[in-house]
């Protein structure tokens, strides 16, 4: 068993958006702060109680709300955050059809909103509207209503079952 | 090339779609230190911080003051009364544990109908907790009154929380010379006076980078904002502040929070013929910017209480007035969605009193066409439109919910005036690159609203060019001369206007310039989608020929526009809503939502249509789920995200929005404000229809399931 000091850094790796990365963390560290730390800004804290899903990531295949994950908790772990959503410069179509529906505003929201509507599409290809909404209820958004985001999702549903 | 009025998709999404945006956290800077803020756990007491290294207090930053930071005596829970500077955030919220506070208590006073009374007062250095009372009277209502059928209640506007997703913030930097600031706010350059007046230093550059979301809770310069500032100065290490979400509901984005005593007259067949009452505005303590933004909000509130109706015998007396609760700040609709409220509420018991159709009902109390503009009671001109119009047009939709209404279903409906589009002037700065690229700057600061797409739009329309050729600036005091900024849904029309006339300039320039590389007069020079044609000689040049040829030949393309507003301009729109009320389970669900609006000209109906789905739901979480609930001890008791209902998509209805554009504003882009329209108005549609289900008054809000 290995046992970490409380001021003790450790090293963990993690592979975010296809690429390694090691880093040394208190074992306090939540991981939304070591992947902004590591420059994925777009990993955005909106609460201190996980309710609002700004900083959702998929971790090994699940979203997950990256302020409610330790650091040390996540060591060797895959991640996909926005920013590894779009292939050689071209926008993945979940981000094409947040910009065709405006589902956007602030965009503060934005990145976790798409990383969950990508875990939801990959779990439910065909999702009906209400399982649209259920499954990003997770994921606040203040400044659009909601509507344009729901739209949009079930835009990128169709293109992705076109591909 | 036309771009005006169409659903162009916004320029901004590209980074922000990506990831790449820029919010003030984002932004590091080498050596930078983390600030956290100690607060009182107490609604009024002396206090003394224990100081030592590294802590810092009132005496620091506003000596022998309590605002900002309280340094003697703080006065609401909340209030920050000592700081800390650490390596990390990790590290400054560990230090905020070992600071020594002493409290001595003091009375405290929670109500503001109490604190009227002056028993208590909010703060020692206050005369009394009464900021103003004013009286808005005209013609002879309470004759009238006893003359009319009259109905009574008091209806509360109950206290809610901004909560954009992205907190406050602010970075700043001491370099010796110059004090830089980035910060999460709705205005560079108005943050930057408020920091130049507090700081009595003018070499301030603000940056306001990407903000997320604000709804009028970023306005004002906050007590933390201050107090990093001039932390940074003294210490010249730059710092860092950023708060929790528990913290930012403790603290700021606090708004509404208005009750209306009211007693109405009105005849058998639905004239409203005086109306008569009080109203109290909860400012909060006496923390100054915020008392000098919500007290303006309190006369919106009574000046507006009129509605689109022709109510000529009223009487209203308005206090604002403190008490020992975080101070209250705009909010969305700052003021104008409480007038609407209340109006519409009472319009609402009086067309059930007397089994009226809402339309009917309003119908007869509209201004009609040919007496616009009208000038209310209240002095408010009402500028253009047509509201019978408007309410016919709602009719069949109307019509339509209700026959859609099954068993415990209802269709609620409500309308709105409302002021947008405030002065005092905008600056717009408009420049064309060697390389031809246009550069359109606004002293305004969009923070979500998609204004740069709109502005763009202007730009391009104006100088008749591929909008990808604009690019759109703003947020920054050294890009351009000044600016007010983004509240007041000014934006496009303030902004926009300037934004036009600079582009018209530019368009003047580089005809002149043309007229002189093609060797004619003005007059004689034809131009049409970038082509200059000297209409004689039949030669032409491309319109980045011209500016190449103006850069060389010393004719500066640059143009800043200063464009000056005296008077708001008057949106109106109904809106109405299908509502399921399930008594048993006190469930209330909104399935639909329809509004129609007119904003004047629309200049792109699909960033439009997002403010007022984007309102909307911010009204109806007033109506059903969002409360800032404040225990007998001063406490907020539902300080975060869970406990404070904040909706989800599962809330959500489906909207439709419709628009006509019957009143155009006088302003050079015939454009009214949309940004919060939707929130001024879809409360008390909601709150209708649960009312016309229900078949009893509803006086308070959020609608509790008990109270099905
Ligand atoms: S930051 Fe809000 S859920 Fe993670
Ligand atoms: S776009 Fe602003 S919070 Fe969703």
């Amino acid at each position: 068993m290995k046992v970490i000091e409380k001021d003790e850094k450790v090293k963990i790796r993690l592979k975010i958006n296809g690429k390694d990365y090691e880093t040394e963390v208190e074992p306090r560290k939540l991981l939304v702060h070591v992947l902004r730390d590591l420059g994925f800004t777009s990993v955005h804290v909106g609460c201190d109680t996980s309710n609002c899903g700004a900083c959702t990531v998929v971790m090994n295949g699940k979203s997950v709300k990256s302020c409610t994950v330790l650091a040390i908790q996540a060591d060797g772990s895959e991640i996909l955050t926005v920013e590894g959503l779009s292939k050689d410069g071209k926008l993945h179509p979940i981000q094409e059809a947040f910009w065709d529906k405006h589902a956007l505003q602030c965009g503060y929201c934005t990145p976790g909103m798409i990383m969950q509507s990508y875990w939801l599409l990959s779990e439910n290809p065909s999702p009906s509207e209400d399982e649209i909404r259920e499954g990003l209820a997770g994921n606040l958004c203040r400044c659009t209503g909601y509507q344009n985001i729901i739209e949009a999702v079930k835009e990128a549903s169709q293109k992705l079952k076109g591909h | 090339m036309q771009y005006i009025g169409k659903p162009i998709r916004r320029i901004e999404d590209p980074r922000l779609i990506s990831g790449k945006g820029s919010y003030v956290d984002d932004i590091k800077l080498p050596g930078e230190m983390f600030v956290a803020f100690l607060r009182s756990t107490k609604p009024h007491a002396k206090i003394h911080v224990k100081k030592t290294d590294n802590i810092f207090t009132g005496d620091d930053i506003n000596p022998g003051k309590d605002f900002p930071i309280a340094s003697r005596e703080t006065t609401y829970v909340g209030q920050p009364i000592a700081a800390v500077i650490a390596k990390d955030r990790y590290e400054a919220y560990d230090l905020l544990e070992s600071i020594e506070v002493e409290y001595e208590d003091l009375p405290y006073v929670l109500d503001p109908a109490e604190a009227i009374k002056d028993e208590v007062k909010v703060y020692s250095g206050l005369k009394s907790n009464i900021y103003f009372q004013k009286t808005f009277s005209s013609g002879n209502p309470e004759k009238i009154l006893s003359e009319s059928l009259t109905l009574e209640g008091e209806l509360i506007n109950q206290r809610v929380i901004a909560s954009p997703i992205e907190p406050r913030g602010i970075l700043a930097y001491f370099d010796g010379q110059r004090l830089n600031v980035w910060a999460s706010t709705q205005s560079a350059h108005f943050m930057r006076r408020n920091l130049v007046e507090f700081l009595g230093f003018t070499n301030i550059r603000v940056i306001q980078p990407d903000v997320g979301g604000a709804f009028g809770s970023k306005i004002i310069t906050h007590p933390e904002q201050y107090a990093v500032a001039k932390l940074a100065m003294k210490l010249g290490v730059p710092l860092k502040w950023v708060p929790t979400r528990t913290e930012e509901m403790i603290s700021a984005g606090h708004g509404r929070d208005k009750r209306f005593k009211f007693k109405v007259g009105f005849t058998r067949d639905g004239k409203i013929t005086a109306l008569v009452g009080t109203i109290i505005g909860d400012l909060g303590a006496p923390y100054a910017d915020a008392n000098d933004d919500e007290s303006g909000n309190v006369l919106s509130t009574s000046r507006m209480i009129l509605g689109p109706y022709k109510i000529r015998d009223a009487l209203i007396t308005s206090y604002a007035v403190h008490t020992n609760k975080v101070p209250t700040t705009s909010y969305r609709g700052a003021g104008r969605p409480e007038a609407t409220y209340f109006i519409e509420r009472i319009v609402n018991m009086i067309a059930n009193e007397l089994n009226m159709d809402p339309i009917d009902i309003r119908l007869k109390n509209v201004i009609r066409p040919e007496e616009m503009p009208y000038e209310s009671a209240f002095g408010i001109t009402y500028d253009s439109g047509n509201y019978v119009e408007i309410l016919n047009k709602a009719r069949e939709y109307y019509n339509e919910l209700k026959s859609e209404a099954g068993k415990d279903e209802c269709v609620g409906l409500a309308m709105y005036v409302e002021i947008t589009a405030f002065g005092p002037w905008e600056v717009a700065r408009v420049f064309a690159k060697s390389d031809g690229k246009i550069i359109a700057i606004t002293g305004s600061g969009p923070h979500g609203q998609g204004d740069a797409t709109g502005f763009a739009q202007i730009v391009a329309e104006t100088l008749q060019i591929p909008i990808e050729n604009v690019e759109v600036r703003w947020g920054d005091t050294d890009i351009i001369e000044d600016g007010i900024g983004t509240w007041g849904s000014r934006t496009i029309t303030v902004g926009g206007s300037a934004m036009l006339k600079a582009s018209e300039e530019l368009k003047r320039r580089l005809i002149e310039a043309a007229a002189k590389m093609l060797q004619a007069d003005v007059e004689e020079i034809d131009y049409s989608e970038g082509k200059f044609t000297n209409k004689k000689s039949g030669k032409s040049a491309t319109i980045s020929e011209v500016i190449s040829f103006a850069y060389k030949n010393g004719i500066s393309l640059d143009v800043t526009y200063v464009y000056p507003v005296s008077k708001p301009t008057t949106p109106y729109g109904v809106h109405m809503a299908l509502v399921s009320v399930d008594k048993e389970l006190g469930k209330i669900k909104v399935k639909k939502y329809i509004a129609i609006d007119d904003i004047g000209k629309v200049i792109n109906p699909l960033t439009a249509e997002g403010q007022i789905h984007g309102g909307v739901m911010q009204g109806i979480a007033q109506a059903l789920y969002e409360e800032a609930i404040i225990d007998p001890q001063g406490n907020l008791v539902n300080s975060n995200l869970d406990d404070y209902a904040f909706p989800t998509a599962v809330e959500s209805p489906k909207y439709t929005w419709t628009y006509i554009e019957r009143g155009l504003s006088n302003h050079p882009t015939g454009s009214k404000g949309v940004g919060e329209a939707g929130a001024v108005v879809s409360t008390p549609v909601i709150v209708n229809a649960v009312e016309n289900c229900l078949g009893k008054r509803i006086y308070k809000i959020p609608i509790k399931p008990d109270e099905l």
